[in-house]
């Protein structure tokens, strides 16, 4: 595209002629007419264009036109405040979604041959077999071109984040857990958004408005007390929703009473857990007096070999646990272990709780078995960072098991381990049709 | 080199354009990669180290691009950690375009906090004809 085309989509802020530009080639050398235009265009004083973060002006500045004294001020102005309303996550969320991606690119076995195939072609000049579909707009009839089709990027069955862990070698950054919104859609489909799941949805959508509540949710600062509703307000307050997009927003969305982690993420928690093949006890999904009973933990260890501290609870036949207290169904292992000291248990990386998270959630793995078992596995792994904390899970409620586990999720450190087994990783991709046929347990 | 050039010994530094010559950056170079893969013995391994390469200069673009954006939020990468950002210091990042831009390179300059363009610069952003999916935080 042009300078001006760039311009009107934002992605230049001034465009500036040079002497001999009716010329090809340019001219060699430097153009001093042009270098004395752009130092004039950032002159002190003068109004400029600039970046969408440059224009978030400090209270002081509020009606004095932007120039470049103002801009570093008013970037830090972006950073700073306007962040606090949680629509604007660290770029480094941003760059480790798109870095995994392209570790898909260079390295997936579908789409590194595509990349790798259309690299060569340019670099060694090889004569293309036909026009690209783009540019032959004399034929509408022509089939669309691959790449305008969303199985473009299609990667099959890989679970997300495994790129890292299989071709790397590491554990994939923690943003990972719920940095999937990030990406940029460009063929979007009505996705189902739950509160736990990953989101692709254009921001100033009604959707948009869900995945705010999610990184609510996520914060670090989660407190089952807090009143979202205030927060999710300002949030519609600041967002660029026209004013009747803003009140269906309000009036559709945001329940009348105070929303609250009960109230909201507890049922969304629900079904997720239905979606992945698990049902949840008809107790489980009743909230009101909070009092679940949660299955028995395995204590943090000071022992030796982390497999020891798998603990292997069977159910009785009516779903409960032999001390009488209910449990949340949870998937089997794909090889179920065979012993509480299998190593398996602690290779794959078992959450310390019986609570059931989805893999596309946290990016740790669930466990799945295809043979019919009411079987259930609790086990604690120290491997893990949630097995480091000193205090032992809360035992007391459903909801402040699931506010723990998201306050270890939102202070484990920045990597989470691989599991030793990646193989057993591509079972676990959500959506998997085995998953989903199964059902109740 | 950026950072060589914004240091506090350069003086009081308030802008840092970038002004690239007959043009203005085309991302990663393509050839680069594909030079790195002729110590192959295999097209498998051609393409494995074809692979490694691109993720090595992804990297490194990366890390310019992060750097001109200077977000302050602490969850940053490593080499950021601990630093003050460019617009912590003061600076405006400002990218001039006097010849063309493609790709990475215009993801770059759009990371800048002004961009300007000549009128006959042509502009370039797709990744996916490459069949790249692209990164320098374009999204």
């Amino acid at each position: 595209m042009s300078a001006e085309a760039a311009a009107k989509l934002g992605l230049v802020d001034l465009v500036l002629s040079r002497s001999g530009e009716s010329s090809f080639p340019p001219p060699l050398g430097p153009d001093y007419d042009f270098e004395r235009k752009v130092s004039l265009s950032i002159s002190p004083g003068v109004e400029i264009q600039a970046a969408p973060w440059c224009l978030c002006k400090a209270p002081e500045d509020r009606g004095v036109p932007i120039t470049i004294d103002t801009v570093t001020r008013n970037k830090l102005e972006y950073f700073s405040n306007f962040r606090g309303s949680f629509t604007r996550p660290p770029l480094s969320f941003y760059r480790n979604e798109e870095l995994s991606q392209m570790l898909l690119d260079c390295h997936h076995p579908h789409r590194s041959q595509r990349y790798h195939n259309r690299r060569r072609a340019f670099i060694r000049k090889i004569k293309c077999g036909k026009t690209p579909s783009r540019y032959a707009m004399n034929n509408q009839s022509l089939v669309e071109d691959d790449e305008h089709r969303p199985e473009f990027d299609d990667v099959g069955e890989w679970a997300r984040g495994l790129e890292w862990c299989q071709f790397l070698g590491e554990g994939f950054a923690k943003s990972m857990i719920w940095s999937g919104w990030t990406r940029i859609v460009l063929y979007p489909e009505e996705t189902k958004f739950s509160m736990l799941s990953e989101g692709y949805q254009y921001e100033g959508s009604l959707n948009a408005f869900e995945m705010v509540v999610q990184r609510i949710a996520m914060s670090s600062s989660l407190n089952a007390s807090l009143d979202y509703h205030s927060l999710v307000q300002e949030w519609v307050d600041a967002s660029e929703c026209s004013p009747a997009a803003r009140e269906d927003i309000v009036g559709k969305h945001l329940p009348k009473s105070a929303l609250t982690f009960d109230s909201w993420v507890l049922p969304q928690l629900d079904q997720d857990l239905e979606q992945f093949g698990m049902t949840p006890s008809a107790s489980l999904s009743s909230t009101g007096s909070g009092s679940q009973m949660i299955a028995p933990l395995t204590p943090p260890s000071s022992g030796p070999a982390p497999s020891s501290q798998a603990t292997r609870t069977k159910l009785t036949d009516d779903g409960m646990f032999p001390n009488g207290t209910e449990s949340l169904l949870f998937p089997k292992a794909d090889v179920a272990p065979k012993s509480s000291d299998d190593p398996s248990l602690a290779a794959l990386g078992i959450p310390l709780v019986a609570a059931p998270i989805p893999t596309r959630s946290f990016g740790l793995p669930l466990i799945m078995s295809s043979a019919p078992s009411t079987e259930f596995i609790v086990a604690s792994s120290p491997r893990l960072p949630f097995s480091r904390e000193a205090s032992p899970a809360p035992t007391d409620s459903r909801e402040s098991l699931g506010l723990f586990i998201l306050e270890q999720v939102a202070r484990s450190p920045t990597v989470i381990p691989p599991p030793r087994e990646s193989r057993r990783w591509s079972r676990l991709n959500s959506g998997h049709p085995d998953l989903l046929s199964r059902g109740s347990i | 080199m950026i950072e060589w050039a914004t240091e506090a010994e350069r003086g009081q530094v308030v802008a840092l354009v970038l002004m690239g010559g007959q043009y203005f950056s085309n991302g990663i170079a393509l050839n680069t990669i594909e030079h790195a893969a002729k110590a192959a013995t295999s097209p498998e391994e051609a393409d494995l180290l074809a692979g490694k390469e691109t993720w090595a200069n992804i990297n490194a673009i990366d890390d310019v691009v992060e750097l001109l954006a200077g977000d302050t939020h602490p969850d940053r990468s490593l080499f950021l950690v601990g630093k003050e950002t460019l617009v912590q210091k003061g600076i405006t990042t400002i990218a001039v375009l006097r010849g063309n831009a493609a790709a990475g390179g215009v993801a770059l300059a759009a990371a800048c906090d002004i961009v300007m363009a000549s009128a006959n610069a042509v502009i370039n952003p797709a990744y996916r004809a490459m069949g790249l999916h692209g990164s320098e935080l374009h999204s």
